[in-house]
């Protein structure tokens, strides 16, 4: 942005050189310069504090993790020294490695369609089935969880998911439906956490949705009316089509944060005091295992070596993600 | 609903919106095939009354008939109608052909049939070359044409289209206008066409509905809406640029006005009688003359701008001695005239119009 300041003021002092002195008092080259260099200046000035912070936090750790994953890497200096790939060759020979990634991806694979079609539902209901003052309401509503500190709702998921006081099966049973382990589950734990996940996230993409369905003119919809169609050819052939950039939007932001999921599987499971990931396993993603890696048993390099692997699989899918869009996604 | 034109009458239809009535009262017929055209300023309500005919809107009250039949009860989609909204709406993700069959296909109608239509309306709207084409890739005037044939595909008993050309650029206008008419005279489907553009709609109309506020103000031909309008807003509404209406009670109070013209109309309203402090005086200004200041007799007037149009002069001036009554005046482009030049202005007694001042409506003072 500040670049491009810089850069507009330079064009117009060499395009239009008789216009900026026809308008402003006659200048000398050096003066001239010094005010060149006075919007560059401004320019990265006020770029600095945003590229510091991002430098700082973001690019030299990055950077920092891709140097320590080649190396035996101890929080004392001294026992440091490069091991090539070896790190990776440990990590795929790791069954609990191998079993972190296929949870992740069960995690990432029902969590995507979930949000897609419970955001979406709940923002066409919020757009065409109320008035603006209830809608504000519950659009504020939907929202209001996605604004908490995951780590203090998920305790209170904790409880709710409780076998034996807990409201989930209190629902459960009055409904006639088995009473379920939930968090205590091997098979139930992950959906336990996934259900927290959903009524966090999806806030964020129901108002993703609303903003996509305000972009649809109410004349498309109206002419579709009156062209014979009924409401759910209109939805897909008219409203699906063009809401595309936005579900495509949903599904890339959806994977990212399922791939990177961490605090509530954190605080929802392992025992009293978390991080574990239990039980046996049966929700260690790939984020919590480098955690528990780097920061349970300090092996730092193999952490790092993992958090490349999930970089890469994120970029991966990223790019397949942009591939398919290029051919399904109508941009208007 | 079959696919024949219906004839559409409108019966006291209102709509409301909360106690502010958007359109108030409209009462109207169209004939079978009858080009109608709604005509009024912004926010008078002749795009809600549209709606109102396509069912996208309800009537708070009154009814709405199609060859007799209620149909506010019935659904837009099964009314029947095509229409055109002012960007055109088309289906951007589609392409032409695919605009067009939509909704033949919403209907189920049977393949060889939606082919043989595509074709048709292609060919008539001269659009076959473009078929593969999304919209975006098209002219103003392409993407006209292909809003113009999705609403005609399914051969709609009554055309709706809401100014459809003021996206156009001005030469494109006039042509599709007058391609408008060419496709109205062939197809004799019964239309609506919302305009404010009085070319427009003096030009397309069987017949014109002249609206304000939510109400009809008149009804009737392009020549009778000019030539006789009912009240003072017609008279302004309708021309270009409108009638002037100049207050006759002030005009008489002046001094500098040459007594000959004035006397002459006081005393053929005398004979009707109506009183003169109770009128307007309106006068077109293509019916003005400017006439020779030291012979004869007019009303004189001070000129403020000249504008040149090339055909003619339009003259913006105000009555002398009486800043706040202006009038307009249309003459040949080859008058010499500066500004602040005094002119006297004439109107033979035949293309005067009076309107009453209280009510604005019109006062037949003799038959013309």
């Amino acid at each position: 942005m500040s670049i491009s300041l810089g850069n507009r003021r330079d064009i117009s002092d060499n395009v239009f050189p008789e216009e900026v002195s026809k308008y402003s008092a006659p200048r000398g080259r050096f003066t001239n310069l010094i005010r060149t260099y006075k919007n560059r200046l401004i320019g990265y000035g006020l770029m600095f504090p945003a590229v510091a912070v991002f430098v700082l936090f973001f690019y030299l750790p990055a950077i920092y993790l891709l140097y320590i994953s080649f190396f035996h890497w101890g929080i004392l200096s001294s026992s440091t020294y490069f091991v090539g790939l070896k790190n990776f060759r440990t990590l795929f020979n790791q069954p609990l490695f191998w079993h972190s990634l296929i949870t992740s991806m069960y995690y990432t694979i029902v969590m995507i369609p979930a949000t897609v079609l419970l955001a979406l539902a709940i923002a066409l209901v919020l757009r065409t089935g109320m008035d603006k003052k209830r809608g504000g309401i519950f659009r504020g509503a939907v929202f209001l969880p996605h604004v908490t500190p995951v780590v203090a709702t998920s305790i209170v998921w904790v409880w709710i998911f409780n076998p034996r006081f807990g409201l989930a099966n209190y629902i459960m049973t009055s409904l006639h439906l088995p009473a379920l382990g939930w968090l205590e589950s091997q098979t139930w734990a992950l959906p336990a956490v996934m259900i927290d996940s959903l009524w966090h996230s999806l806030g964020l993409y129901v108002l993703i949705f609303l903003a996509g369905l305000a972009n649809i003119p109410s004349e498309l919809i109206e002419v579709a009316r009156l062209d014979g169609a009924k409401r759910h050819r209109i939805f897909y052939r008219i409203m699906w089509p063009l809401l595309s950039p936005t579900t495509f939007f949903v599904v890339v932001l959806a994977t990212v944060n399922s791939w990177q999921a961490f605090s509530q599987i954190y605080t929802m499971t392992g025992g009293p005091h978390g991080g574990a990931g239990g039980p046996a396993f049966s929700t260690t993603t790939d984020s919590l295992l480098v955690y528990q890696t780097a920061f349970t048993y300090l092996h730092f390099s193999l952490a790092s070596a993992m958090s490349l692997i999930l970089f890469l699989i994120i970029l991966t899918l990223t790019l397949i993600q942009k591939w398919i869009s290029d051919k399904v996604v109508f941009y208007r | 609903m079959g696919s024949s034109v219906a004839k559409v009458t409108l019966q006291g239809v209102t709509k409301k919106y909360g106690t502010e009535k958007v359109v108030d009262g409209v009462s109207l017929e169209a004939e079978e095939g009858e080009f109608v055209v709604l005509l009024g300023p912004s926010g008078c309500g002749k795009t809600t009354t549209l709606r109102i005919i396509s069912g996208l809107e309800d009537a708070s009250s009154g009814d709405l008939l199609f060859d007799g039949e209620s149909v506010l009860s019935v659904p837009p989609e099964d009314r029947n109608v095509g229409m055109v909204f002012q960007n055109y709406a088309l289906y951007p993700h589609m392409t032409v052909a695919q605009n067009l069959s939509f909704g033949m296909e919403s209907r189920k109608v049977k393949k060889h049939e939606i082919r043989d239509a595509v074709q048709a309306v292609s060919s008539l709207l001269e659009l076959e070359h473009v078929m593969s084409h999304k919209p975006k890739e098209l002219s103003g005037g392409q993407r006209q044409r292909v809003a113009l044939g999705r609403a005609l595909i399914r051969q709609p008993s009554v055309f709706l289209m809401d100014e459809p050309l003021s996206n156009l650029d001005a030469n494109l206008r006039e042509r599709m206008r007058s391609e408008l008419a060419q496709l109205h005279r062939r197809l004799r489907i019964t239309t609506f066409y919302v305009t404010h553009d009085q070319g427009e709609a003096l030009t397309l109309s069987d017949k014109i509905v002249v609206m304000n506020n939510g109400q009809i103000q008149q009804i009737g031909t392009s020549d009778e809406v000019y030539n006789t309008p009912a009240n003072s807003f017609v008279a302004k509404f309708i021309g270009s640029p409108g009638m002037n209406i100049l207050d006759l009670e002030s005009l008489l109070e002046n001094d500098a006005i040459n007594d000959g013209f004035l006397s002459h109309i006081v005393k053929i309203l005398a004979d009707v009688g109506a009183r003169p402090s109770e009128l307007f005086l309106g006068v077109r200004p293509e019916h003005l003359e400017i006439v020779d200041a030291a012979t004869d007799e007019g009303i004189a007037c001070q000129v403020r701008t000249i504008e040149r149009f090339g055909s003619h002069l339009q003259i913006n001036g105000v009555v002398k001695g009486q800043e706040h009554l202006e009038v307009v005046v249309k003459c040949p482009a080859s008058t010499s005239l500066e500004i602040e030049d005094t002119i006297v202005i004439y109107a033979g007694f035949e293309s005067l119009h009076f309107f009453e001042k209280m009510s604005g409506s019109r006062v037949e003072v003799c038959s013309r």
